[in-house]
């Protein structure tokens, strides 16, 4: 506790002791997040695979030079899976989306500013369109992963695709909730 | 290997600052013996890990963004990139720092991105109602220590109000216990900033600490 009759620099320094002190309670102690992230988290883990072994490739961020390098290219995977995920949700805000068989197969200019193929209504459809573009993606990814379990890129791409498909899945359970209101008993 | 090599290699070295559950024998497996079987494929000894550091992970992860759907994104990120690198993980320091400097590095991609996040981490100017209200109460807080303790709670709601490049600085070097000159390879600016900053964020916490209750934005 501060004393006021200690001189001014031990004053000053008491507070910044203070602060200190509660910092390194504060990093310790943390702040749990709002809601059980584990749900997300294990769904995420289910799609990016196996730990790495010890000594198998690269770690965490890792910028070691020597690494074995992918039999596919990131940026291409990424542009497919981003391109299948703008199909759904774009789509899902302005109409159907154009049918896709695949995340390197989506047109590219049909769905990501959702100016061609789009007519009004059956918002639902599209939300389905979009959840059977990211499984795709997540098929997609799931292979790459298993000839790169450790590549951070990867890891980034399935976050990624995670929250589109939760997105879409809410946006697929308004548009239940919308229809089922709309519906007379 | 460079500097910024390794910052962005891994396994990172051991903070100074073990969490706590890494010292505690009394709270079920230790970590080394988790990490082992979930670097087997053990998704139960994973969980076990994920909920014992989760909330310094994610405290970590909400000082640095500030944004709570940010956090939990880079919670998330974080601990799939532990599960896929726990056999990497060499087990001489805690994981809770290990899993620390994981979250850090990939805050650090995202930041870097943001040009306009770099230019704030640099921009010592004025910061509005902040400033004013230092320059109210800062010349009282300097001159008398405040009458009462600061508390986490305290301190937690402080730092989320500091300017984005002191909180930046001040959750590194002050929290995350980060040596001067590590924070500042890590943002890519000079240590004269990182200083500055952590003045800053100083000056700023005692303002606003002492200042009046009313005048609190609560």
């Amino acid at each position: 506790m501060s004393d006021p009759r200690l001189p001014e620099g031990a004053r000053r320094d008491a507070f910044e002791r203070q602060v200190d002190a509660v910092a390194g309670r504060l990093r310790d102690d943390g702040v749990p997040p709002a809601r059980d992230l584990w749900p997300d988290l294990s769904a995420a883990l289910d799609a990016a695979g196996p730990p790495a072994r010890r000594g198998a490739g690269r770690g965490a961020g890792s910028s070691g030079g020597s690494a074995r390098r992918p039999g596919w290219s990131t940026a291409a995977l990424a542009a497919g899976i981003v391109l299948a995920i703008g199909i759904g949700l774009a789509g899902r805000d302005g109409g159907p989306a154009t049918p896709s068989t695949g995340p390197h197969a989506a047109t590219p200019g049909a769905g990501a500013d959702g100016s061609a193929g789009r007519e009004p209504g059956a918002p639902a459809d599209a939300a389905r369109e979009g959840l059977r573009a990211v499984a795709l993606a997540y098929d997609e990814l799931q292979s790459a992963l298993e000839r790169a379990p450790d590549d951070p890129d990867l890891t980034r791409l399935v976050l990624v695709i995670h929250h589109a498909r939760g997105r879409l899945l809410r946006l697929q359970a308004e548009d239940g909730v919308r229809d089922a209101r709309r519906t007379p008993a | 290997m460079t500097n910024d090599g390794h910052l962005t290699g891994e396994p990172m070295p051991p903070s100074p600052a073990p969490a706590k559950r890494d010292l505690d024998p009394g709270a079920g497996p230790g970590d080394g013996v988790l990490a082992a079987q979930a670097a087997g494929g053990d998704r139960a000894a994973f969980e076990a890990l994920y909920r014992r550091h989760v909330a310094r992970v994610h405290g970590l992860c909400l000082r640095l963004t500030g944004d709570q759907g940010r956090a939990e994104v880079l919670t998330q990120d974080t601990f799939v990139k532990a599960w896929l690198a726990l056999g990497t993980w060499s087990g001489q320091g805690p994981l809770g720092a290990w899993l620390g400097r994981i979250a850090v590095n990939r805050w650090r991609d995202d930041w870097r991105a943001d040009r306009r996040a770099r230019a704030r981490l640099v921009d010592l100017g004025p910061d509005g109602d902040l400033e004013a209200t230092a320059a109210r109460h800062g010349a009282a807080a300097v001159e008398g220590a405040p009458a009462r303790l600061l508390t986490t709670v305290d301190l937690e709601r402080l730092v989320g109000r500091l300017p984005e490049g002191a909180r930046t600085v001040f959750v590194l070097h002050v929290i995350e216990d980060y040596p001067q000159a590590e924070v500042a390879a890590l943002l890519g600016v000079s240590e004269g900033t990182i200083k500055s900053q952590v003045h800053r964020a100083r000056r700023l916490l005692r303002a606003m600490f002492t200042e009046p209750r009313e005048e609190r934005n609560e």
